[in-house]
């Protein structure tokens, strides 16, 4: 009787999928899509961005690498579905979407002309759950409104991120997956603030841009570049075995 | 419907409480229960009406309006079945035996049509029956649960115990049957068949047999009208949209029903708004409402309606709302399968886009239409979201590069940036080119001029990524800063 009560604490999953211990990541009842980032999967619940909730994304400015992030979770989804962008801060640029491999898929830009229009729109995208991801600028949104969200959310499969200034992680938020993005040298630093599972005290690196880009076709001989050295030349890389 | 005539000219009389009444040939016809109460009688002379309720508003007959009255309604019910026909001149029947399971059972589609009539603003008495003749005699009976039988053998039971006078086929002869002692329809059938058969019009045998449902009773169904235009005269201003929303639903009601009953799906919606006539004359202010996908449910169009009418800004009072629908076309099959299929996320996609199109306007509701040009604040044009499918034009795609040789956030204008020590600073930080530069160039045939800018990817201390770009060929060759990459 003992051993059978301390093993359900040790594994309170069994008694309820939506128990976890402190020390471990919640699993169950979440569908979730890949990251595509080996280092950020294992640190989140259900190893991937959960879709159907909330996923809170605090940076500072535009620019920080944030859709570069969600790019190979954007080309899991269903190509069938839209991806929608709403109050995005600056134009996006569709040659971007292009050379990311994602111009079968149909990218979406809303604009509204209030914060109050920006919540009816993400409500109305979340309710008629015809799309398959929304990222949506809330810049001052109230954490009412948040959890009203989430709750929207909940009822459909949409990835859902929200992206909040830096200042905003202050707030209380219902969102169960809460992210800071910082730059960093050549990719990303992702700080978990808040997850179903214990505390993250280590940021995360995402390499988004490798440190040595291979030649790049539009470099044209006619333009000055620094042509980087080939690769065996590199150090710290064996020799190949040509050269024995 | 009891009150067919003060429906037509009195829209609000049961909720004002109105003392009001119908003149036809100079003597009251119909009259509201508080001109009763004032002292009024049917059949009175309007003189002597005038004099006992001097408040009384007194109206003559308009067969016009109760013809109109009888329009909308038949227009409204189309959505419940096909086959709808006129028992009398006030009386609407309508076959709901086919109905019945997709509106949820009788009781629902009872509750169903009443909400409908209400809305249409007709007091109207509800009855069913299994037969048309019975329906007919049940709605005169006061009591909302004694007008509804599902059962022919209840039906038999309650119409037995009914006396002549709630059949209105057996009015001619009601004299006759009062005086040879028949008080109620069970003491009539029990009569000798022969004999009533020759003393009386084979018609009352007829009407007797089809509401007991002995005899088939065949109808002449109302058809609907070819082309769909109706115009609602409000009677009074209308100075709210609000109040405009809720006539172009009434409308849009009506317009799924005729949509229903010719299988027919609509587009394109046109809402013509009246404004006042005459020396303050206006234009009419034209509404319309364009659907991605063709629709025949109110939920089709009373989402997408609501939002681009609350948009509206009204500059006049409106006396005339008028709707009509042009384009309409043969219905396509649904896919009623279980689960979403590819259609029905493009369904859904639809009904959203026209939904957010409508509050937000069209030009906030935005796809990417990529143009040939090398100049990329040229080629990212971004253009009306039109019908699923179209990603981009086949020409416009730009030419595949490495993922990260472009940002992904273009500035709509290029930010002059100022330089220190001949590096371009941004924000304070300077900036570290770590890529670049890349030629773009366009041709001097083109309107902006001969552009012949070198891009580059700059760093900057928080490690951030910026595309910017120095103006080649100029004499003062600033720096520019055009994306950033997210």
């Amino acid at each position: 009787m003992e051993s059978r009560k301390a093993a359900a604490l040790r594994h309170p999953e069994h008694i309820h999928p939506a128990l976890w211990r402190g020390s471990q990541l919640a699993r169950a009842g979440l569908r979730t899509v890949s990251t595509g980032h080996r280092m950020l999967d294992p640190a989140l619940p259900g190893k991937g961005w959960p879709l159907g909730a909330l996923v809170e994304f605090a940076l500072d400015r535009p620019g920080a690498g944030e859709i570069s992030l969600l790019r190979p979770a954007l080309s899991a989804l269903d190509g069938q579905r839209s991806i929608v962008l709403l109050q995005p801060p600056c134009q996006p640029h569709f040659h971007c979407w292009a050379n990311w491999g994602l111009a079968g898929r149909r990218l979406l830009k809303v604009d509204a002309d209030s914060p109050a229009d920006t919540l009816w729109a993400c409500e109305k995208i979340l309710k008629y759950n015809a799309c398959a991801a929304l990222i949506c600028w809330l810049p001052a949104a109230r954490p009412q409104s948040l959890r009203r969200l989430h709750l929207a959310a909940s009822q459909s499969d949409i990835l859902f991120i929200a992206m909040r200034p830096a200042a905003a992680l202050g707030q209380p938020s219902a969102a169960p997956l809460r992210l800071s993005l910082r730059p960093c040298e050549h990719g990303l630093d992702i700080t978990i603030v808040k997850r179903q599972g214990p505390a993250c005290g280590q940021p995360i690196r995402i390499p988004l841009y490798p440190a040595r880009t291979p030649s790049l076709p539009f470099a044209t001989p006619h333009a000055p570049l620094d042509m980087p050295s080939l690769a065996h030349a590199q150090p710290g890389r064996a020799l190949s075995a040509l050269v024995h | 419907m009891p009150t067919h005539s003060l429906d037509a000219l009195f829209p609000r009389w049961s909720t004002e409480h109105a003392v009001a009444a119908v003149l036809q040939n100079d003597r009251i016809q119909a009259l509201t229960p508080a001109a009763a109460q004032a002292g009024l009688l049917p059949d009175m002379h309007s003189g002597t009406a005038r004099g006992m309720a001097p408040q009384a508003l007194l109206r003559v007959r308009d067969p016009a309006a109760e013809r109109r009255g009888l329009q909308q309604a038949l227009l409204c019910l189309l959505r419940y079945t096909p086959n709808i026909a006129m028992l009398g001149p006030h009386t609407l029947a309508l076959e709901v035996h086919a109905s019945l399971d997709l509106f949820g059972g009788p009781r629902a589609l009872w509750r169903q049509v009443r909400a409908s009539l209400q809305g249409l603003g007709l007091n109207t008495s509800l009855a069913m029956a299994p037969t048309a003749q019975a329906a007919w005699v049940l709605a005169f009976q006061a009591s909302e649960r004694r007008r509804r039988v599902l059962g022919l053998k209840a039906l038999r039971r309650r119409l037995d115990a009914l006396p002549p006078e709630a059949m209105p086929a057996l009015e001619p002869w009601l004299p006759w049957l009062a005086e040879i002692g028949c008080r109620t329809l069970g003491h009539l059938r029990r009569l000798p068949r022969k004999g009533l058969q020759q003393r009386s019009h084979p018609q009352l045998m007829q009407s007797l047999d089809a509401a007991y449902g002995l005899a088939e009773q065949h109808f002449t169904w109302l058809q609907p009208p070819e082309a769909f235009s109706r115009r609602y005269d409000a009677l009074e201003k209308l100075e709210h949209v609000h109040a405009v929303l809720a006539v172009a639903c009434r409308l849009a009601e009506q317009l799924c029903g005729w949509l229903q009953a010719r299988h027919h799906a609509a587009s394109r919606l046109e809402f013509t708004l009246h404004h006042e006539k005459g020396r303050h004359a206006r234009p009419p202010t034209h509404v319309g409402l364009a659907l991605s996908q063709a629709g025949w449910r109110p939920d089709d169009f009373l989402p997408a309606l609501r939002e681009r009418l609350n948009r509206l800004a009204l500059d006049d009072h409106v006396i005339a709302v008028e709707l009509s629908a042009s384009g309409t076309q043969p219905r396509a099959p649904v896919s009623e399968g279980l689960f979403p299929e590819p259609a029905q996320w493009a369904a859904q996609e639809h009904q959203l886009l026209d939904l957010l199109r409508a509050r937000l306007g069209d030009d906030h509701v935005l796809q990417p239409r990529p143009h040939a040009s090398h100049l990329p604040e040229r080629a990212n044009c971004w253009g009306p979201c039109q019908a699923a499918g179209g990603a981009a034009r086949p020409g416009g795609l730009p030419p595949s590069l490495p993922a990260g040789a472009r940002p992904f956030w273009l500035l709509a204008t290029p930010v002059a940036l100022n330089t220190h020590n001949d590096r371009p600073r941004y924000q304070g930080r300077p900036l570290r080119l770590v890529h670049g530069p890349e030629r773009l160039e366009s041709g001097w045939w083109e309107d902006a001029g001969h552009q012949q800018r070198d891009y580059f990817i700059a760093q900057d201390a928080l490690h951030a990524r910026y595309w910017i770009y120095r103006q080649h060929g100029t004499l003062d060759a600033g720096w520019f800063l055009h994306g950033l990459f997210a």
